[in-house]
């Protein structure tokens, strides 16, 4: 009931005189601590080559690695936490002939996030309705 | 003369009067509901990118960002008398950096850079309206303010070493750059009213029409609701919106609430609101519009509008190139932009008059008109709208709405005042939906723009048709296959 794993892979030939090879593989976690509180992560990877006048050039690959914790305590609290990373060998294409330069690009990105409610009151006496906001907190 | 102002008070009184006591809009009336909302939010991220190249480049990036907001609302409403408040605050700051370096045969590169920023905004409401006698005569005040102040500092340095060669000698430039600007906008306005007459939205007392035929067709009520219970639900709609002040997810509040109603009158079932009906209760009235705005009353009386809006802007930049040859200064240049200071303000006063009256005819019309007259400050220009307009639900899931409004503004004082531009908007649309059959929209617009040196027309026409000819679930096991409903539904 917690749990979920998801894997994925693929791989493609094809593009013609381009013979582009292209690998994929995605692999996913998610974990449900509890009702509203969910925890995931993720993992991709994509690689891509390409022939040109009888030479393969070196692969292109993007790897990018997320993890998401997010919480939500009604009418109180409500939390949210994500790291998220990629880096990447890129390739150009100068006059239709690709160039995969020896350079690499990294990003890393950090979220944060976080709500809270002190007071929440709503009253309509001729209905008999006095709600607030339900107790409780982390 | 005095018999004429006698009749006219008289005719004002009817008007704005809960005559018609058998018309429900009419008996409508606001109940008592106070409400009370504070929460606070804070977001952070931060960003870094590292660039390298095979080329001879490398750079990191970096950014950060972060918010903090807080908002306060409150209020209370009833037939009598209303007031609300709200109060929102944000503060973000933001920082973003850059180092690189790029080394190429002939000259290395040093650069570094880095922006700051600071946004702060508050804006506060407050509104208020008063009806304190039996005669219909109100009074209403509504306020806004706005401030937003953001603070930039900005500082740039490069630095480019040359490789010594035959061709010229070893040097050095550098390059500095900073600003530094503060700017802030701020707006105030003020809305007063004199009402003879009350205009009510009861738009509450369709939607219990409404539910009330859904529940008889579904089988759900036996008998017909009490004129308290009805009262009492069209009292739960009005409030629906505002649960939100007290739960995050109000839904589930109100349908527990609505239930209980039901339960009290007697004609819910012992199987109270199955999922079937509560789902069909949410359907929209139409395939667009997904209320009915059922309005009523009559007011009149005068206006004053008050209008104020500042705006600063505060900045200074210096500028440096130095070029050393053998660590020696052989060339400066200095560029500095003293502080400036800029502040604009403007601020506007209109008064005027307007009248509007609004008439539901029974379940399936609604009639509403709306104009209003406004001179500007001095009297130096008039400007002057009228809007009527009209709606049909012929069945439920099917309208018709038409609507005009011309705007109109004449600047000048008294007998040199000449109408100079005015604005035509003609709109008509049919929205029918036939369910698991026929959608069916159609629509006409007419724009007209009268300026001194220009005018246009524009015509807009649309038209949507969509039939479903084949629908069709099978589950073995789970349920009985599914067709579309038959055409006789």
């Amino acid at each position: 009931m917690r749990w979920q794993a998801d894997i994925a892979g693929g791989f493609r030939y094809g593009d013609g005189p381009n013979r582009q090879l292209l690998a994929s593989s995605d692999l996913g976690l998610t974990y449900i601590v509890a009702d509203r509180w969910l925890a995931t992560g993720a993992f991709t990877s994509l690689t891509t080559s390409y022939y040109h006048e009888g030479t393969r050039f070196s692969p292109a690959w993007v790897v990018r690695a997320s993890g998401q914790l997010s919480y939500f305590f009604e009418d109180r609290w409500s939390a949210f936490v994500g790291v998220d990373q990629q880096q990447a060998r890129p390739q150009f294409f100068f006059n239709d002939t690709p160039e995969s330069p020896a350079g690499f690009q990294r990003q890393t990105q950090v979220q944060v996030g976080l709500t809270y409610r002190p007071a929440g009151r709503f009253e309509a006496r001729g209905l008999g309705v006095a709600e607030r906001v339900a107790p409780g907190g982390i | 003369m005095r018999r004429l102002a006698q009749s006219l008070v008289a005719t004002l009184c009817l008007a704005a009067s809960p005559a018609f006591a058998d018309d429900p809009y009419a008996e409508y009336r606001i109940p008592e509901h106070r409400w009370v909302s504070w929460s606070a939010g804070l977001t952070a991220n931060g960003h870094r990118t590292l660039h390298n190249s095979s080329y001879g480049s490398e750079s990191v990036a970096r950014q950060g960002n972060g918010t903090a907001a807080s908002s306060l609302y409150g209020g209370f409403d009833s037939d009598r008398r209303s007031r609300a408040y709200g109060l929102s605050l944000l503060a973000n700051g933001a920082i973003q950096t850059f180092d690189g370096q790029n080394a190429l045969s002939y000259e290395t590169y040093l650069t570094h850079s880095r922006n700051e920023s600071a946004l702060e905004r508050a804006s506060a409401f407050y509104a208020l309206s008063r009806f304190p006698w039996e005669a219909p005569l109100g009074f209403s005040l509504s306020t806004n303010a706005f401030i937003a102040p953001r603070q930039q500092w900005a500082s740039y340095e490069e630095v480019r070493q040359a490789v010594p060669s035959p061709f010229y000698p070893a040097y050095r430039q550098e390059y500095l750059s900073n600003r530094t600007s503060g700017t802030y906008d701020a707006n105030a306005s003020l809305l007063a009213t004199v009402d003879w007459g009350r205009v009510r939205d009861a738009t509450p007392v369709y939607r219990v029409q409404v539910l009330e035929q859904r529940l008889h067709e579904t089988g759900t009520i036996h008998g017909e609701l009490s004129a308290a219970a009805r009262e009492r639900l069209a009292a739960l709609y009005t409030v629906e919106a505002d649960l939100s002040f007290a739960h995050q997810r109000p839904t589930k509040y109100f349908w527990r609430e609505l239930e209980r109603l039901l339960t009290d009158d007697g004609v819910l079932g012992p199987g109270g609101l199955d999922a079937y009906t509560v789902q069909r209760l949410l359907e929209p009235v139409a395939l667009e519009t997904q209320s009915f705005a059922r309005i009523r009353g009559f007011s009149v009386g005068p206006q004053v509008v008050l209008g104020k809006a500042w705006m600063h802007l505060s900045d200074k930049s210096e500028y440096r190139r130095l070029t050393f040859l053998a660590d020696t200064l052989y060339d400066s240049t200095v560029l500095v932009t003293p502080r400036r200071k800029l502040d604009d303000h403007d601020e506007s006063i209109s008064t005027g008059l307007f009248v509007e009256y609004h008439r539901p005819l029974g379940m399936q019309w609604q009639a509403d008109a709306f104009s209003r007259a406004l001179v500007s400050d001095g009297a130096e220009s008039l400007t002057w709208s009228t809007a009527l307009g009209a709606a049909w639900a012929i069945a439920d899931r099917w309208q018709w709405t038409g609507n005009i409004r011309h705007d109109a503004s004449a600047p000048g004082k008294s007998s040199e005042r000449k109408v100079d531009r005015w604005q035509l908007n003609v709109a008509t649309s049919l929205d029918y939906f036939f369910e698991d059959a026929w959608a069916f929209q159609v629509g006409y617009q007419h724009l007209q723009d009268h300026s001194p040196t220009d005018f246009t027309r524009t015509d807009t026409y649309s038209l949507g048709v969509s039939y479903q000819f084949a629908g069709w679930l099978d589950a073995p096991g789970l349920f009985a296959p599914m067709r579309l409903s038959s055409a006789s539904r």
